[in-house]
């Protein structure tokens, strides 16, 4: 790790003026977990750190009858346990406790966790040169360690976005609420995120200057019910190889408002649309299950190496519509 | 069962536990010394590479730096034929090519990216089978294959048994690269006063290695060298080798202070020594009763950079297949292979898992093809107390070796049919188990058992010495390290039993070149066995001396030692406590005692059999533990408690290694990708499952109080009871480890069984 200086900010503002002032070396930190990582590793280097843990207002947490408003700055642990995640929320209680360990959801926060950088593991070494880091090409491609690569293409890098809470957050139709020095802004997460199409070196459509202030959740649809699972090697600190946020209310014996978003096998959070639209408005019998599982994947390119995160993923997805469904186990 | 002693056989609590849990015991990376410098090792980028050019002059004049070193700067003298202090040569990722010392550890970093080094790349090899290749790039000048040629031990004629034999079966396995993961990361503190040199280091060997290697390649007289190691956080026989005490002792003499230099997590993975992969080729031949009559096993190792322990750990390969099942013809073969990945070194069990996993795993092939129950051939074939048929080779009077091949000669005690016997009642196998690959549905829950069969038993060279002080204390001196295992409560309660004092009055004074008399390596599972017999021997030594000063003091000819007390004889007057004693004592009474190694007459081995009930997910490829019975034959067990630990924690350490762990090696760059505990992945705390342990055995004849080994024997069944299990639940046979769902899902593809 090299020095860097240290800021810490009374509030948003003054955090966009300290990013300002550091031009392109500088960075916010959060919880760290991550970003103390890559600096340790000499992944990166940034002269100038801009702590958002001083400021209050990050820390919010809200809901009522049109939804949540939950600050960037809310621990992992905080979504863990937070008595106002019931119901159709508590699939982002479920994901987060699946998070890391204790320690670190007590010390990662929900913007850290939509903003950490990928867990590719040629990205993670320093010795390795790749196009996320600036380099000419990814190393990853030809290797044969590609388990926590994407299996959905990837343009040129494959890394994937692990992050435990977008998958849950998409499906609950969550906005990012963005500030810049001009004011604030809502965008929907969908646009939140970015692949490699967009910019090889960033996961997101964050500008240098502007903060992650919160997220904002709507009232979820009458009767919603969702389930979070998450495949891993082991069951405690172990990112995903492969996730599933799926969700639906049943009226009438149909499903409506299907949402389905994979995690952990794309650039950036995969919303499944096609899956949806199989089920939505059918009843949940067996063969719309398939079905479903099948959209899912059926447009899956994975590399030489990772084909078996599509046969995990088929078979978590009916295990998740199963979950939701209180069908009996798949 | 009735416990004829005091001592042996209590669960006495592990002695220090209490410092230990309050964080007050004091590690290497612990300890500070006044003027204290910190070091770091410049680490290569290059998997193979000669350095043309280094320039050091910014990093000497940079603030806070006191000391640079290179290849250019160090002894001639080599830590090892293959290892010198540093080396123009770099070859694996991660190689150190310079070590500096400065005020604090971000100073000494901070001058390390000041070192310019210019490397003429050599082209490099990372598979073992691609660097036995003619025109493969030499790891090393004298050729890949290390001391250039392949290891056979053999009994009898294979090739006439496997022609006699009515069928032959046939498997390779492969075993993975990974980390041995000790929590406490590799430490050193050199210290000089004047031509007198102190280490303190993370170690396992004191006496035998660290003092020996430093005197020799600094040239300094023996005498003059003092090595410590204070507390051990995990050694799993890893951690005396490589460069490190070598180079923190050379930067401390060129800086003139001392110097301390901590691994980070990174560095253990990379500049420990790790785990070799193996490739496993095994061959059996049996009768038309099944009965084997040819067992030949063919290893190829890859070691990495520097063989450092790999020639034990190939040898190791071969026990098994040579001696767990009764067999007239058997053969091993072995390669230990240079490559350019980082080094490996000797764990836990050297080489025994692995070449255990194939046995046990085509042993269950042979089983379910003669439609036999797996328990029930191994009841009928598994090695008995006679020993293999055949001719005794070692002559009559000389000291057998404790890595048995000829046959003709007993074992001192042989518990395997106790084992699988106990484990099976245990764990329900009769009522339980169904015939491979007969359940269904997409989770499928089957048992699976395999046996082992470990040395540690002719033990090594060991001195004691145990002093009587007026003041009522005892004194234990043994040179050797309590690398966690709890050594020196075993040790504590067999001087306590000699003595018939309570154990809180035995002092324990280990690993210590200073203070204790030379001791061996802890290695090979030999603890309780060899300095166990030293310390009982010099207590008993020591009680003589009592004995007659009792009888001094009693004023009679002789006396007996009951229930800690001295009586005459005859009765006739009444006894003195042995404490009494001890406190009339006008200075310490020592008894010492020097024992050689090995024994004549018998090999004497561990033995165990270990029984899993395993669920497969057929449509993920995941496997859960659900239960483990591991049943051993270690003799009698002097404290049951530790014991059970030692066992479990083994256990659970090789279900990690099983399932998941391994260190991935970039193929384009030679550069190890995941070494760090995120990504190498030991099991987490709630992916443990329960582990019973049972001790179905009686004592040994020969081992101190009826003891033999124990550190090792437990994890050498490990991988093959979870392959047998994993086949009896799912019909798909597992030939590479870790069994990741990746690799499962390939087995159920490749071998056909279908998903529900």
């Amino acid at each position: 790790m090299k020095p860097f200086a240290f800021h810490e900010p009374q509030s948003v503002a003054g955090a966009i003026e300290a990013l300002e002032a550091g031009r392109e070396n500088a960075r916010l930190i959060a919880g760290g977990s991550d970003l103390l990582g890559q600096l340790k590793d000499d992944l990166v280097h940034y002269e100038r750190l801009v702590s958002l843990g001083a400021i209050e207002g990050m820390r919010e947490f809200h809901g009522d009858q049109s939804g949540l408003r939950i600050g960037a700055g809310a621990t992992l642990a905080r979504l863990e346990h937070d008595p106002l995640l019931t119901g159709p929320y508590s699939i982002l209680a479920e994901a987060a406790r699946g998070i890391a360990t204790p320690e670190i959801r007590n010390q990662g926060t929900v913007g850290g966790n939509l903003c950490q950088r990928p867990r590719c593991l040629h990205y993670r070494s320093s010795w390795i040169s790749c196009l996320k880091k600036g380099g000419a090409d990814c190393p990853a491609v030809e290797s044969s360690h590609q388990q926590y690569l994407s299996v959905f293409g990837g343009a040129g890098c494959f890394s994937v976005h692990a992050s435990d809470l977008a998958p849950p957050l998409l499906a609950l139709h969550a906005s990012a609420v963005v500030a810049a020095k001009g004011g604030e802004r809502t965008i929907p997460l969908s646009e939140f995120f970015a692949g490699p199409e967009q910019d090889v070196r960033r996961e997101n459509t964050l500008s240098r200057n502007e903060v992650l202030t919160a997220v904002v959740v709507p009232a979820a649809p009458e009767g919603w019910r969702g389930a979070y699972l998450k495949f891993r090697e082991r069951n405690a600190g172990d990112f995903p190889l492969v996730s599933v946020a799926f969700g639906c209310s049943l009226v009438e014996g149909k499903m409506q408002n299907v949402r389905m978003v994979l995690g952990a096998v794309s650039p950036v959070p995969r919303p499944c649309p096609e899956a949806e639209a199989v089920l939505e408005g059918q009843r949940p019998d067996p063969e719309f299950l398939e079905a479903a599982a099948n959209a899912a994947f059926a447009p899956a390119t994975p590399l030489p190496h990772n084909g078996f995160k599509v046969e995990i993923g088929r078979a978590l997805v009916l295990r998740a519509m199963s979950q939701v469904l209180e069908l009996d186990d798949h | 069962m009735n416990n004829p002693f005091h001592s042996v056989g209590q669960n006495a609590l592990r002695l220090g536990l209490a410092e230990k849990v309050r964080g007050e015991a004091r590690y290497t990376s612990d300890l500070k010394r006044p003027g204290l410098l910190y070091g770091k090792i410049l680490r290569s980028p290059h998997p193979h590479a000669r350095i043309s050019a280094i320039d050091v002059s910014a990093a000497q004049n940079a603030p806070g730096v006191h000391a640079v070193l290179t290849h250019l700067d160090v002894p001639e003298n080599s830590i090892d034929a293959d290892l010198k202090v540093l080396d123009p040569v770099v070859r694996f990722v991660g190689d150190e090519v310079a070590v500096v010392a400065a005020e604090n550890p971000p100073a000494a970093e901070d001058a390390l990216r000041l070192i310019r080094v210019e490397y003429d790349i050599l082209p490099a090899v990372y598979d073992a089978a691609q660097a036995l290749a003619d025109d493969a790039p030499s790891v090393h000048a004298e050729g890949n294959l290390v001391d250039g040629e392949k290891l056979v031990v053999s009994r009898g004629d294979v090739a006439a048994g496997f022609a006699a034999a009515a069928r032959i079966f046939t498997g390779t396995f492969s075993t993975q690269v990974h980390g041995p993961v000790g929590m406490e990361t590799r430490s050193a503190l050199a210290e000089w006063d004047g031509d007198r040199l102190t280490v303190w280091k993370t170690s396992r060997s004191l006496h035998t290695h660290d003092r020996q290697t430093l005197a020799r390649v600094l040239g300094v007289p023996l005498e003059r060298v003092r090595v410590i190691c204070t507390n051990m956080g995990g050694g799993f026989g890893n951690k005396d080798e490589g460069r490190l005490a070598v180079l923190v002792a050379l930067l401390a003499r060129k800086a003139g202070r001392p110097v301390r230099l901590d691994y980070g997590r990174a560095e253990e993975f990379l500049g420990g020594r790790n785990r070799q992969s193996t490739r496993n080729r095994i061959r059996i031949g049996i009768a038309e009763d099944g009965a084997p009559q040819a067992i030949e096993l063919t290893t190829v190792m890859n070691a990495g950079a520097y063989v450092s322990s790999g020639r034990n750990v190939t040898r190791r390969v071969g026990q098994g297949a040579l001696y767990l099942y009764t067999c007239p013809h058997a053969r091993f073969e072995g390669a230990t292979v240079y490559t350019n990945r980082p080094a490996g070194g000797s764990f836990r069990g050297l080489g025994a898992p692995l070449g255990h996993f194939a046995l046990e795993v085509l042993v269950d092939q042979i089983a379910e093809s003669l439609q036999v129950d797996p328990l029930e051939y191994r009841l009928r074939f598994h090695v008995p107390l006679e020993g293999q048929p055949g001719q005794r080779v070692t002559p009559p009077d000389q000291m057998l070796p404790d890595e048995p091949v000829e046959g003709g000669v007993p074992f001192s005690s042989n518990g395997l049919r106790d084992c699988l016997l106990a484990g099976a009642e245990r764990i329900g196998w009769r009522e339980k188990r169904r015939p491979n690959g007969t359940m269904d549905g997409p989770r499928r829950r089957g048992l699976g058992l395999a046996m082992g069969i470990y040395k540690g038993g002719v033990g090594r060279e060991a001195q004691a010495e145990v002093s009587l002080n007026p003041t009522g204390r005892v004194e234990v001196r043994v040179g050797i390290v309590d690398v966690g295992q709890g050594s020196t409560t075993v040790l504590a309660q067999i001087a306590a039993e000699v003595l018939q004092v309570p154990l809180d009055r035995v002092d324990m004074i280990m690993a210590d070149t200073a203070l204790t008399p030379p001791g061996h390596i802890t290695a090979g599972s030999t603890t309780t066995f060899s300095s166990g017999s030293a310390v009982k021997l010099a207590a008993q030594n020591a009680r003589n001396k009592l004995s007659e000063r009792a009888a001094a003091m009693m004023d009679v000819t002789d006396v007996v030692l009951e229930e800690g007390q001295f009586l005459a004889r005859n009765r006739a007057r009444p006894g003195l406590s042995v404490l009494q004693v001890m406190e009339g004592l006008p200075g310490s009474s020592v008894g010492r005692a020097e024992l050689k190694a090995g024994s004549s007459d018998y090999i004497i081995n561990s033995f165990a059999a270990h029984f899993v009930e395993v669920e497969v997910e057929m449509d993920t490829g995941r496997l859960r533990i659900l239960r483990y019975v591991a049943a051993h034959d270690s003799g009698r067990i002097i404290n049951p408690r530790l014991a059970e630990n030692q066992v479990s924690g083994a256990v659970l350490q090789f279900l990690g290694i099983a399932l998941r762990e391994e260190l991935y090696l970039d193929e384009r760059s030679g550069v190890t990708l995941n070494p760090s505990f995120l990504e190498h992945k030991s099991t987490s705390i709630v992916d443990f499952p329960p582990v019973e342990v049972i001790f179905p055995a009686g004592p040994d004849p020969i081992g101190p109080f009826g003891a033999k080994a124990l550190g090792e024997p437990p994890v050498v069944p490990v991988l093959g009871a979870v392959a047998n299990a994993v086949a009896n639940a799912s019909g798909v046979w597992l030939y590479e480890a870790p069994f990741t769902p990746r690799r499962v899902l390939q087995a159920i593809h490749e071998q056909g069984s279908a998903r529900s």
